[in-house]
């Protein structure tokens, strides 16, 4: 519990740093009215806009004003459309979270069979091969492999679709892409793991008690093994974030990190603050989450997770 | 990954760190030659093309890796996206290393705020994520090979100083090192003559595995758009080029994804061989 | 277990044929249209705000203006039947009767006058609508549907402006608000619009019941797809009945997979445009050096090679469309030697380098065709940096004329208008912050403005592209369409303004 109010604090002062840094950022940036008042704006237009937007106040004025806000959650109106920043954010969270959870599930999905395997048998020539092309797929960026999979499965045989997210069909591919951001660490680690707790005494207990291997595997070594595996998924949930980002901008799909791309490039900073402030929040609720969970199932972890 | 190892029999072991060792060495070293000696193996102008010669194909016309959509030879193109993604990557990395070195560190010597300070700062860098973060830095900052390096260097300490902060703390607590602080030795001498040596191993592991985060972040960025400038011929903005011409030329996609791929497979097996090396002599030593 | 599997897959297989079978001519009739755009109109639906693309891709399907385009580039019955300038500066629009908004409201001279009324407001005025309509100064419905307006000076151009006013259903406006509006707009169109994003991430338009065009096609989902590759990925594998702004190389794959390939007319310049006020030491000052670059630049070689014959060399201000072409106007030839000569008598006879800002990405090809200027320019001694800028940064120096570099970018289309003096004031001292300045110019564009007479305007107009050819504020490059390619199993496909009219779309019955 006092971890948690620890990271809350964490997640405070970074939520309010990163605030500061993109307010200042955007007076970095330039006069954001011209975007709004096109390229044939007249002064009166401009003058018009910057009175609208409260950019004609004084500096300090203008950033407490804008910390104020943003304490009611207000990220003010994107400079683009003119609608809601948080509510763009919002509108397309689901479909992040959908993206995010498919390419979750297809990461233990791939990782945790193979890693079993991996893990458990003895050395083997079928073993090594699998061992190979993990090792060669952990070196294959997602968005190189997502480029790779449009190519053939799109472009070449026209198989699957190349975007959208209604239809189930096109959600093959951004999971495959997705998952191969963490499944072949998560596969090493998951392997090693089954591999070190095959050999723990207990185990070696059970076995000379007449436990065959297999149950031996499922009953103690995955479990165990499982837990580890766990504790890593959360520390790297931010490289599911950063993956999501960039598989949603190749297949189009229409979630934050699209969004978020978009904004960027048309400097769109109260969308881009939106989209912090929701993504920070994402991940600490995560991490926390998985913390809260692993610690109570396993009271080993209490120690060994601490950083 | 670093006990993927203990599976195997010790005999199986040492002989894949040795054979991990040397490809990974031959394959670096090959493309570091490549990166220094890239002018002599250019046989075309990586930056102008005869247009006439758009989208030829592998082979024809010595151009051996085809040309793209300005006819600008693709061998050339992609030795010249090595040398400066495998530059911005090493710059990144050091930068990282440098950083992250010092606050790892001085947080292990200093006890109180700082330490606290510090690990504070490394838990919020390890949550965030590196790639949406760079993403917006530069498109404030705007793209170019500096204000890329810096910004990924910046942002990717925390993972060196995590690590020198923990092996530090191991160090110091060890009894030769309380010894010749009882004698009086300032704190600097003993984190230069004792703590530093001794991380030298882990650091150099972590530097090939960080080589290759930083190569993917780079071709990722500028893939999107937000990384070198464009009309560099990096691996990323050269990917991004190539979707435009899936059909008519998709060896201009093959060869730049080929070769992110083969850098980073050369970064983790020169990384996990200099680890399972390390672990051998330390076993050795223990013995 | 393997005969288990394949038993059910071949059940599965017959149980999809039934399926199949009862549903479908049901499916034929209820069968969505797929389009692909770059990108929504960054205001959604509020049409006040932008007058070109993108917003059009949606825009012109659910509003109509009281004018449209028509075929022959000079502007055609839409909302008002006929139109004629009852003094230089009083126009009279008959409208159409029987016309109904989407919500079922009648359309009439009230509901128009209503929208000219905000658009004189203080608000209307700061949007670019209202801007593009600042002659306007009073307007009045006379009768049911008749509607008066006043102009302050004489406006030859009015009806064309209006092609770009869009009428909007005023008490939905009202109620609304100007953002809720833009969420939930209502117009006359063929289409209303349902969602701006729906699950699969389209936006979806349905036949507008109350259509005085009703369409062919029920039911239309338009997706924005930013990057042309996507566009590409979408039609290889068949996702989509119409795609936007596609490159010219792989055409002949897409009309192998089923697609007919249509370039609009409505032609768009592209050039690189000099800053020659703002730089004092910029060569680019003297007009023999920018007489050099548009020789020294092989544009037929770049329309044949690198647009793959889908553009044409540019040499004026207008395109041959538009309303002020002036067809005797040839673009400049590709006379590398006398470039030389030219930058030898301004004294640079080793040429110069400078600098042009380009916003990439905007206009197919633009990647190839600025290094392909670079090339060309070096060949005459010139070395020319392309840093690219991102639209918003090239924003910011265009309308302050504050630019960083000596050249830039520049594009431009006489669309909605399609009259050429639009592009000639803006590239005059008649900008706020000119980047260019010619007497000529702008007394012929002050002329032109007020010149009611079409005969004589025509003359003024075309004498202005010959000035602007011979000083010329840019380095021409090209005249460029947007590429569409459109499934092989539709019917009625035409561009209009640039963007497919969807209501005439039909499904073939037997797409083969």
């Amino acid at each position: 519990m006092k971890r948690a109010l620890r990271r809350l604090v964490d997640l405070l002062v970074l939520l309010v740093s990163v605030s500061t840094l993109l307010f200042f950022a955007l007076r970095l940036a330039g006069d954001p009215t011209v975007v709004m008042a096109g390229s044939d704006a007249t002064e009166a237009q401009l003058a018009a806009i910057r009175a609208q937007y409260g950019f004609d106040k004084s500096l300090p004025e203008q950033y407490l004003r804008y910390m104020a806000s943003l304490a009611r959650l207000d990220f003010g109106a994107s400079l683009a459309t003119g609608q809601s920043a948080l509510g763009m954010i919002l509108v397309k969270l689901p479909a992040t979270l959908l993206l995010a959870s498919l390419g979750f599930i297809t990461t233990v999905a791939i990782a945790f069979p193979v890693g079993a395997f991996l893990g458990f048998r003895p050395d083997s020539a079928g073993r090594r091969l699998v061992a190979l092309l993990v090792y060669v797929f952990q070196g294959v960026p997602g968005f190189v492999l997502a480029l790779l999979l449009i190519q053939v499965f799109v472009v070449q045989l026209g198989l699957l679709p190349s975007f959208g997210y209604a239809d189930p069909r096109t959600w093959i591919l951004p999971s495959i892409a997705l998952a191969s951001f963490l499944a072949p660490k998560l596969c090493r680690v998951f392997a090693a793991n089954v591999s070190e707790a095959m050999r723990e005494d207990y185990i070696r207990r059970a076995r000379a008690m007449g436990a065959t291997p297999k149950e031996i595997l499922w009953k103690e070594a995955l479990p165990n093994a499982l837990l580890g595996a766990a504790s890593l998924l959360s520390v790297q949930f931010a490289t599911l974030i950063s993956g999501v980002v960039i598989i949603e901008v190749l297949f189009v799909w229409p979630g934050v990190g699209w969004q978020l791309l978009q904004s960027t490039l048309a400097l769109d900073f109260p969308v881009i603050q939106a989209f912090a402030v929701v993504v920070a929040v994402l991940v600490f609720a995560i991490n926390t989450a998985t913390d809260l969970l692993l610690t109570v199932i396993d009271p080993r972890l209490r120690e060994a997770s601490r950083p | 990954m670093s006990n993927a190892r203990a599976l195997l029999p010790a005999r199986w072991a040492q002989r894949l760190a040795n054979v991990e060792l040397v490809a990974g060495a031959l394959l670096c070293s090959a493309l570091g030659l490549a990166v220094l000696f890239q002018g002599l193996l250019q046989t075309h102008d990586p930056v102008r093309g005869n247009i006439d010669e758009r989208f030829a194909r592998l082979g024809a016309n010595g151009h051996w890796f085809g040309t793209d959509n300005l006819g600008r030879d693709l061998w050339s193109r992609m030795l010249e996206g090595l040398g400066w993604s495998v530059s911005a990557a090493l710059l990144a990395t050091g930068i990282a290393l440098g950083i992250g070195l010092v606050a790892g560190l001085i947080a292990a010597e200093r006890p109180g705020w700082t330490r606290t300070l510090v690990n504070h700062l490394v838990n919020i860098g390890l949550s965030l994520p590196g790639l949406v973060i760079a993403m917006i830095v530069v498109a404030i900052i705007g793209r170019g090979f500096w204000p890329l390096t810096i910004t990924l260097g910046i942002l990717t300490w925390p993972v060196f100083a995590r690590v020198v902060y923990g092996e530090s703390r191991k160090q110091l607590a060890m009894d030769y090192v309380l010894a010749s602080r009882l004698v009086g030795s300032p704190p600097w001498r003993i984190l230069l003559t004792h703590v530093l040596p001794a991380l030298r191993p882990t650091l150099m592991v972590l530097i090939a595995f960080h080589f290759a985060d930083m190569m993917i972040l780079e071709s990722a960025l500028s893939f999107l758009g937000l990384g070198a400038p464009l009309g560099v011929p990096t691996w990323g903005n050269m990917l991004q080029e190539a979707r435009d011409f899936l059909l008519i030329a998709p060896w201009l996609l093959a060869m730049p994804a080929a070769g992110i791929i083969m850098v980073v497979l050369a970064a983790n097996l020169l990384g996990d061989g200099i680890a399972a090396k390390s672990r051998e002599q330390a076993r050795a030593i223990e013995i | 277990m393997g005969h288990v599997g394949s038993s059910l897959i071949r059940r599965g297989i017959a149980l999809t044929a039934l399926v199949a079978l009862a549903t479908g001519s049901a499916a034929a009739a209820d069968r969505v249209l797929k389009v692909g755009v770059p990108l929504l109109p960054p205001s959604f639906g509020n049409p006040f705000t932008a007058t070109g693309l993108p917003s059009g891709q949606i825009w012109e399907h659910i509003f109509d203006g009281l004018t449209e385009l028509g075929d022959d580039g000079l502007p055609a019955a839409s909302l008002a039947v006929a139109w004629q300038p009852e003094t230089p500066t009083r126009w009279v629009f008959q409208l159409r009767t029987g016309v109904r908004f989407a919500n079922g409201k009648p359309f009439n001279a009230a509901a128009a006058e209503r929208v000219f009324q905000w658009l004189l407001s203080e608000p209307g005025r700061a949007s670019i609508v209202g801007n593009e309509i600042r002659s306007l100064v009073a307007v009045h419905a006379r009768g049911s549907h008749e509607l008066v307006l006043e102009t302050r000076q004489p406006d030859p151009i009015l009806p064309n402006r209006l092609i770009a006013v869009m009428m909007v259903e005023s008490d939905a406006w009202d109620a609304l608000g100007v953002k809720g509006f833009a969420l939930n707009p209502v117009g006359t169109g063929s289409y209303q619009l349902i969602t701006w994003q729906n699950a699969g991430g389209a936006t979806v338009l349905v036949a507008n019941p109350y259509a005085w065009q009703p369409p062919q096609i029920d039911r239309v989902h338009i997706y924005p797809l930013a990057d042309h590759a996507t566009r590409l990925q979408a039609a290889l594998s068949r996702q989509l009945d119409i795609v936007g702004n596609m490159r010219p190389e792989q055409l002949s794959f897409l009309r192998q997979r089923g697609y007919r390939v249509e370039i609009d007319p409505g032609k768009q310049i592209l050039a690189i445009g000099f800053d020659t006020t703002g730089q004092p030491d910029s060569p680019l000052r003297d007009r023999r050096v920018r007489q050099a670059l548009n020789l020294a630049v092989d544009k037929e070689t770049i329309a044949r090679v690198i647009t793959a014959g889908t553009t044409r060399p540019a040499g004026q201000g207008a395109s041959p469309i538009t309303f002020g072409y002036n067809p005797d106007v040839a673009p400049y030839p590709y006379d590398p030697e006398r470039a030389k000569a030219l930058l030898a008598e301004a004294g640079y006879p080793d040429g110069f380098a400078f600098t042009a800002q380009v916003v990439l990405g905007s206009y197919a090809n633009d990647v190839e065709i600025y290094q392909r200027v670079q090339q060309d320019l070096a060949a005459v001694g010139i070395d020319a940096t392309m840093q690219s800028s991102i639209f918003v940064d090239w924003l910011r120096q265009y309308v302050f004329n504050e630019w960083r570099s000596e050249a830039f970018s520049l594009a431009w289309n006489y669309l909605p208008y399609n009259d050429a003096m639009r592009p000639m004031e803006y590239f005059s001292c008649a900008k706020a912050h000119p980047f260019f300045c010619n007497d000529a110019v702008r007394q012929g564009v002050q002329a032109a403005a007020v010149e009611m007479d079409r005969q004589r305007r025509a003359g003024i107009l075309a004498d202005l592209q010959q000035v602007f050819h011979d000083d010329p504020p840019c380095l021409f490059l090209l005249e460029m369409g947007h590429i569409w390619v459109y499934g092989e199993d539709l019917a009625g496909f035409v561009l209009n303004n640039r963007v497919p009219r969807l209501a005439d779309v039909r499904f073939l019955e037997r797409p083969e």
